[in-house]
């Protein structure tokens, strides 16, 4: 399998396990995709974007928003995906300031 | 501390909200609006809430109300979220009256109170309503999120056709009961205490401009009336 389908398999593995909760098993998949991806950045970004929704959900925010940051220059090539990043940007200061040092609760997949 | 998180959530909203207007007005069809309209609705109310939080009263103003003219301009087929600027918002308060813009998020929320003649927003303007999250709107209009849809889109949905005294028809009126209580707790009974230091003659005209699901509840019935 290339790189590319591997990740695409692992990505919707990693969207299944987050949306039934299961955070830790979504990070876990989502880290295992390659960084390569066959030079297809755009979808790495994805993979990046979710890996960071995954992250909050599991409470931890610091990496959370880094892993969304590396992302942001590639998501900029697609509009409605950039300015979801940059909404869950807010989320995660929104939720960091309801909380004190950090709080839970993103919603949306790339 | 805080209050540097509350700006950082204002500055990415800000970015989102205005990239979303971009996509928005490029959409080339209806889903994509749509889609637009569903996904970024939440981000007018947060960051509204934010800036409030930042004492940018002005901006959080002219936020919220972006929002909620670009749900109606989806919604209505009309033309577009432009909004209103500060001025044209508050002279929405009614002659003698006020003008009264919930808030509501995962946070909490607050009420904006404007008696008519208002020029700009004032600090005394913002009733802070911790309460008032978005989950507890969610339970008001459909109980626990756990269990099947009842509060008062259940009653509406299963008994709104009962015949009177019959037991749907009474558990229907008891929703009704139950929610007009909630929301006076809520939200209504610190705006009712508001508008009355305004000094508001009684039956004076108030404008309420609801947001998300409080739009779906009663809020004019709003009392806390005995059981």
């Amino acid at each position: 399998m290339r790189p590319a389908e591997w990740a695409a398999t692992t990505a919707e593995l990693g969207q299944a396990h987050a949306a039934h909760g299961d955070a830790d098993q979504a990070v876990a998949l989502y880290r295992a995709a390659p960084e390569e991806l066959d030079g297809n950045r755009e979808e790495w970004a994805r993979i990046a974007f979710n890996l960071s929704l995954a992250l909050a959900q599991s409470g931890a925010y610091a990496e959370a928003e880094r892993r969304v940051r590396a992302a942001l220059p590639v998501l900029r090539a697609e509009p409605a995906r950039h300015r979801k990043a940059l909404a869950t940007l807010g989320d995660y200061a929104f939720e960091a300031a309801r909380m004190g040092a950090g709080g839970r609760g993103v919603r949306g997949r790339a | 501390m805080r209050q540097r998180e509350w700006e950082r959530a204002a500055e990415a909203y800000a970015a989102a909200l205005e990239l979303g207007a971009q996509v928005f007005q490029a959409a080339g069809s209806d889903a994509v609006r749509r889609r637009e309209v569903r996904e970024s609705w939440h981000v007018h109310a947060r960051a509204s809430y934010a800036l409030l939080r930042r004492g940018q009263l002005a901006d959080a103003l002219v936020t919220l109300d972006r929002g909620k003219a670009r749900l109606l301009g989806e919604r209505l087929g009309l033309a577009p979220e432009t909004g209103l600027d500060t001025e044209r918002i508050l002279a929405l308060a009614p002659a003698g009256g006020a003008l009264v813009m919930p808030v509501v998020t995962p946070a909490g929320g607050a009420a904006l109170v404007f008696p008519a003649g208002r020029r700009t927003p004032a600090p005394e303007d913002v009733l802070w309503l911790d309460g008032l999250t978005d989950l507890a709107v969610v339970e008001l209009l459909g109980g626990p999120t756990d269990a099947p849809l009842g509060a008062w889109l259940g009653g509406f949905m299963a008994e709104r056709g009962a015949l009177l005294g019959s037991p749907g028809r009474l558990a229907w009126e008891e929703a009704i009961a139950t929610a007009i209580g909630k929301l006076w707790k809520l939200v209504m009974g610190a705006v009712h205490e508001r508008l009355r230091r305004l000094g508001l003659a009684r039956g004076a005209p108030v404008a309420i401009v609801p947001q998300g699901g409080l739009s779906l509840l009663p809020l004019a019935a709003a009392g806390a009336f005995p059981r």
